[in-house]
């Protein structure tokens, strides 16, 4: 009986630990032509869908227990896969994903959740590169930034300008990660283009509330861009040529399946076409040239050791300038020579570079590593040089001076994906980075007979600062219905004897109310350490970051969202979210104060205060079919408070517009013709401007002599003042609403086959019904010489041409 | 490439014509009516001079207007002291039998049959702060040419140096104080040259002072308080440059007291003027004591130095 027993026991412990035992499937998701690594693949199980999706290396982690599968591997754009998996041990597996081509090719998977429906991450958008590039754009060049600004609670600031105002902040509350690696400055050209390449572009996520743990260090958004990263496989490029600027891509394997290389340049030839043009409008002057231009160059290698690790080197460098030369300029005076020569430039520019390693440890655990640098500047230079001749010898003077300012970093991180069982997903990390701040500093180089030698750098010293941050995530599954993902982001600055800290907590749920439905809520609270002084209108090169000090404090955010999202088949998505954002030490220029001139003692040019925005956003988009685009909304209201700004009085917030809508449709009209369209709406944004004038003081009328018949306009000796300026009144900051600004702008595409690969024309139309939009006001006089607000619109009807093609 | 050239100027003449600016209706843009204006500073042992104005609606084509049939009743600590109606022909109302004191608060109030509204201010005359002591230091000169009239010429030239200021800040107490630099310069109408002409010109300098060098607002406007040396014997260097002056040329250092209103005024005006024309500097809200009104009614006593150049 004893022996009947022990058996029994042993058959049902045995049982109990089959059916107890799980196991893991692991490994990367790929494109299967370029080898490209997928982000956010979808991979679930048929029937019980547990499902996961991939990291930002394409590598996914599935624990089940041990049984028989289909395993589900799927995202958008390309056919899905289906691997029958027998789970009796750990499996690793290479998954490649074959682009779809057509309509007939999408292969719509019963069942098969929508990411966006099943994920807790709320308040986020990917945005394919293919959608980019489709879209119409200013001048025929395709823009990233752009792009983004077409999503709802997202607004671009003034026409044309790359600036990112999302939710109610700032264009310095965005962290612009670029492979991982922050981007100070993504203009060029004032702002009207960034600095991002499409064409050596991967994936673009925009991230606008609900910020999981691993971000930190800005306020209000995460804008997070990774590049190619080779392909694996075959050799291949692409370029295009354009109205304004030409670029050209290369990329392919140094070693099949092992090693591979992206390179991707981009120029501008503004300054070659306008130099005619300047000739012809000036006044003739065949010495001097001037002109302007930016260039761009992202490249990239990529080496996979084995299936366990991986190393990237990324490196980013643009630059913009502006320039005016004058060549060496003689004339004889009196059997003496003279010349004179001149130089003077603005240039502006980013270098960004990362060192990335990614190492799987385990099925369960993968890790990134990555070392980064990341330096923005601007610099002014004026150089002249002027030299005598004469019997009596040769002499020359020489002028130089360059005042140059920016920021540098030097980061180090750390970011580790645990996967110890379907139900949870952890990840856990920490950064570092070495700051150093550049307020500005003089280089004077004189050379001549009075001084000799002169070459002294003035200006203030360059600051440093130290900032670190440590954080930990779980996305966990609670049950069939409730998932969450709680986090906590810990982070510390260190600047001149000054220690700021804060634990920020981060939580974001998900409840399904069933397959096709979920309700989600979200809490962040973020901190950041940096401010951007900034003119408010318009990128300029001048736009320059600062440290928190002790008199202005880090910028404080806290955020609270709720929202539905729904998916129709495969095809549709619908998310409908309101949410509630404070912000604290937020920062502005105080009356009168300007970013021209000198940055010395800008804690003094600025105030601090408070901000906060709320509305709602609807979102409706197609990604599958013959016609994709999305449809948003967005309704909101945005004000700020500062205490000795506008009388201590509440103020809306510049770019705060009541209702914001966007329109974007791509299909194709045949087998070789594409069209796409996009239409934008947006009430006014709010304009600060004079109401009333009256008589005043001025300095510059207490001087001089001068009569009127209207007088009291004489100035006598003795007569101190005579209140003879007329000053205008403004009754509150941003009182005052612009026109609504609405644009159409459509663009076709005609591709053909060559035999070494594909052409496509692209004609486009910016502002296609040539509405003149509002860029700025101001008080003038009509063409009757009547008093009237006067209304300056930037851009008008603009066509566009653009051929690029690949090979 | 001709081609290209005429193909691309067109589609730039295109952009850059089409650019434009038109007349904007903006339906709730704001139209003030006109409301009353009273500018007065006023000093002690001088005569009250108050200008009384109207505003109007910046759309508004008419002139601004001077308003000669108001009625200014002035107090004195919150005591009645006479009404002033009666305007000179010069624009100014004008009152002598009881000039300022310095240390006393006085108000006003001022209406007119045009206007509802009746508008009051009121301020405090500060105490003038006396310059200890000037010392100039001309480090160049050069009287090089001649200007020529009927009768007779006068040598001009330009002239650098230093002024070192010193006074003594009352201590325990918010001081505000303007510092200029100018001078008067004379010439002769070029049609008869026995009329002459008396011009105050503002002098070019620059602060060689680290601790009020944040506060310095304009070329000729030094605006600054005591914040950074309450109570001390306080000395400024300012640098100065000066073209076209002539032997014996009178130049005036002057320290204005201010009262915190009168600061605050005269600090928003010169930001409104520096920011006038810079479409990226931030608007400035100009800064006012009258309730009911615009302008500024502010007591200021001062104290100065003339130097002559020989």
């Amino acid at each position: 009986m004893k022996r009947k027993i022990i058996v029994l026991f042993f058959t049902l412990f045995s049982v109990a630990l089959m059916y107890g035992q799980k196991y893991t499937i692991s490994g990367y998701i790929e494109d299967a032509e370029t080898g490209e690594k997928l982000i956010g693949a979808n991979i679930y199980t048929q029937g019980n869908l547990a499902g996961t999706a991939s990291n930002n290396y394409g590598f996914f982690s599935l624990t089940l227990e041990q049984g028989e599968y289909n395993i589900v591997f799927s995202y958008v754009g390309y056919q899905s896969d289906i691997q029958q998996v027998n789970l009796l041990e750990e499996k690793e597996l290479i998954i490649a994903l074959n682009p779809s081509i057509g309509i007939e090719e999408v292969e719509i998977i019963a069942n098969s959740p929508s990411q966006s429906v099943k994920s807790t991450q709320m308040s986020s958008i990917d945005i394919s590169v293919e959608s980019i590039k489709k879209i119409p754009a200013l001048l025929g060049e395709v823009d990233v930034i752009k792009a983004i600004q077409l999503l709802p609670g997202v607004q671009s600031g003034t026409e044309g300008a790359s600036g990112l105002y999302v939710r109610g902040g700032g264009p310095d509350q965005n962290l612009i990660l670029l492979d991982g690696t922050p981007v100070y400055n993504a203009s060029h050209l004032f702002g009207f283009f960034s600095v991002f390449n499409a064409d050596a572009i991967n994936n673009v996520t925009l991230i606008k509330g609900g910020f999981p743990a691993r971000y930190g260090g800005r306020s209000s958004s995460v804008l997070d861009i990774s590049l190619k990263e080779g392909n694996m496989k075959k050799f291949q490029g692409s370029g295009s040529v354009g109205l304004i600027a030409s670029k050209l891509t290369l990329e392919g394997p140094i070693i099949k399946d092992k090693t591979s290389f992206i390179v991707s340049a981009r120029r501008t030839y503004l300054d070659l076409i306008a130099q005619p043009l300047i000739r012809q409008i000036g006044d003739g002057d065949e010495y001097t040239t001037q002109g302007y231009f930016f260039h761009d160059i992202n490249a990239k290698i990529n080496h996979k050791f084995s299936n366990k690790d991986r190393l990237f080197l990324s490196v980013y460098t643009g630059r913009d300038k502006f320039y005016q030369n004058q060549d060496p300029y003689k004339y004889l005076y009196d059997g003496t020579v003279y010349s004179n020569e001149s130089k003077s430039d603005l240039g502006w520019g980013n270098i960004t570079s990362a060192l990335r390693w990614n190492h799987q440890y385990t099925s369960k655990l993968f890790s990134n590593t990555s070392l980064t640098y990341s330096n923005y500047n601007y610099g002014v230079k004026n150089y002249t040089e002027d030299i005598v001749e004469n019997d009596a010898g040769v002499t020359s003077e020489i002028n130089s001076l360059e005042f140059l300012s920016g920021i540098q970093d030097f980061a180090a991180k750390m970011d580790f994906d645990y996967l110890p069982a379907a139900n949870h997903y952890i990840r856990f990390g920490a950064n570092y980075i070495y700051h150093t701040f550049k307020p500005g500093a003089s280089v004077y180089k004189i050379k001549n007979e009075e001084v000799g030698n002169l070459d002294t750098i003035l200006g203030e010293d360059f600051i440093y600062a130290s900032e670190f941050s440590v954080y930990a995530e779980d996305d966990i599954k609670i049950n069939e219905r409730l998932k969450a993902n709680f986090g906590l982001h810990y982070s510390g600055f260190y600047v001149n004897n000054k220690y700021y800290h804060s634990l920020q907590p981060r939580v974001s749920a998900r409840y399904l109310i069933s397959e096709s439905w979920s309700l989600k809520s979200s809490y962040a609270m973020m901190q950041q350490y940096i401010h951007l002084l900034t003119n408010n209108n318009i990128g300029l090169p001048t736009d320059l970051w600062v440290p928190a000090t002790d008199k202005i404090k880090p910028q404080k955010s806290q955020q609270i969202a709720l929202g539905i999202s729904k998916a129709f088949d495969q095809m549709y998505h619908l998310s409908v979210e309101g949410y509630y954002k404070t912000m604290d030490n937020l920062i502005e220029y105080r009356d009168g104060a300007s970013f021209m001139g000198s940055n010395t003692g800008w804690e003094d040019k600025v105030e601090s205060g408070r901000g906060w925005s709320y509305g709602g956003e609807v979102f409706f988009e197609k990604k599958l079919g013959m016609l994709t685009g999305w449809v948003g909304y967005t309704l909101s209201w945005t004000n700020r408070q500062f205490e000795e700004l506008n009388q201590g009085e509440v103020f809306p917030y510049k770019y705060d517009r009541r209702h914001d809508i966007s329109v974007v449709l791509t299909f194709p009209i045949d087998e070789k013709w594409d069209f796409s369209a996009s239409w934008i709406y947006g009430t006014g944004t709010a304009h600060t401007l004079p109401t009333e004038r009256y008589f005043g003081d001025s300095q510059y009328f207490n001087y001089g002599v001068f009569s009127s018949v209207s007088g009291p306009y004489y100035n006598y000796y003795g007569d101190q003042t005579s209140f003879s300026g007329e000053l205008e009144h403004i009754d509150s900051r941003n009182s005052i609403r612009a026109a609504d600004y609405h644009r159409l702008d459509i663009s076709f595409q005609k591709s053909k086959q060559r035999k070494w690969g594909e052409a496509t024309w692209t004609l486009g139309v910016y502002n296609v019904y040539n509405r003149k939009n509002p860029f700025y006001y101001y008080v003038g006089y009509d063409s009757r010489g009547s008093r009237a607000l006067r209304r300056v619109s930037l851009f008008p009807f603009i066509p566009s041409a653009t051929y690029s093609f690949t090979f | 490439m001709k081609n290209i050239y005429t193909i691309l100027f067109s589609l730039v003449s295109i952009f850059l014509l089409n650019a434009c600016e038109t007349t904007e209706k903006i339906d709730d843009f704001p139209l003030r009516p006109s409301r009353l204006v009273v500018n007065s500073y006023f000093e002690s042992d001088s005569i009250w001079k108050f200008q009384v104005s109207n505003s109007l609606s910046v759309l508004d084509n008419a002139d601004l207007k001077i308003i000669d049939n108001a009625s200014i009743r002035l107090f004195k600590g919150g005591e009645f002291l006479d009404t002033i109606s009666e305007m000179d022909e010069d624009y100014w109302y004008r009152y002598t039998d009881h000039l300022p004191v310095q240390g006393e608060r006085y108000s006003i109030e001022v209406s007119t049959p045009d206007f509802v509204s009746v508008i009051h201010a009121e301020d405090i005359l500060p105490q003038a702060v006396p310059l200890s002591n000037v010392d100039v230091i001309v480090t160049d000169s050069s009287f090089n040419y001649e200007r020529y009239y009927e009768w007779g010429t006068i040598q001009r030239g330009w002239v650098e140096g230093f002024f070192e200021i010193t006074f003594l800040d009352p201590a325990m107490e918010e001081n505000y104080y303007r510092m200029s630099l100018y001078s008067y310069d004379v010439d002769y109408d070029y049609v008869d040259s026995t009329i002459k002409h008396i011009y105050k010109r503002s002098v070019y300098y620059q602060v060689e002072d680290a601790s009020i060098e944040d506060q310095f607002s304009s070329d000729d406007n030094l605006l600054f308080n005591d914040f950074l040396f309450d109570g001390q014997k306080y000395k400024i260097k300012l640098s100065f440059q000066e073209w076209d002056v002539f032997k014996g040329q009178e130049f005036y250092v002057e320290l204005e007291s201010l009262s915190r209103t009168g600061y605050l005024y005269k600090k928003s005006i010169s930001e409104y003027e520096n920011a006038s024309g810079d479409p990226f500097s931030e608007p400035v809200r100009i800064y006012s004591n009258i309730e009911n009104g615009f302008g500024i009614f502010a007591g200021l006593s001062r104290d100065q130095f003339v130097f002559t150049l020989d």
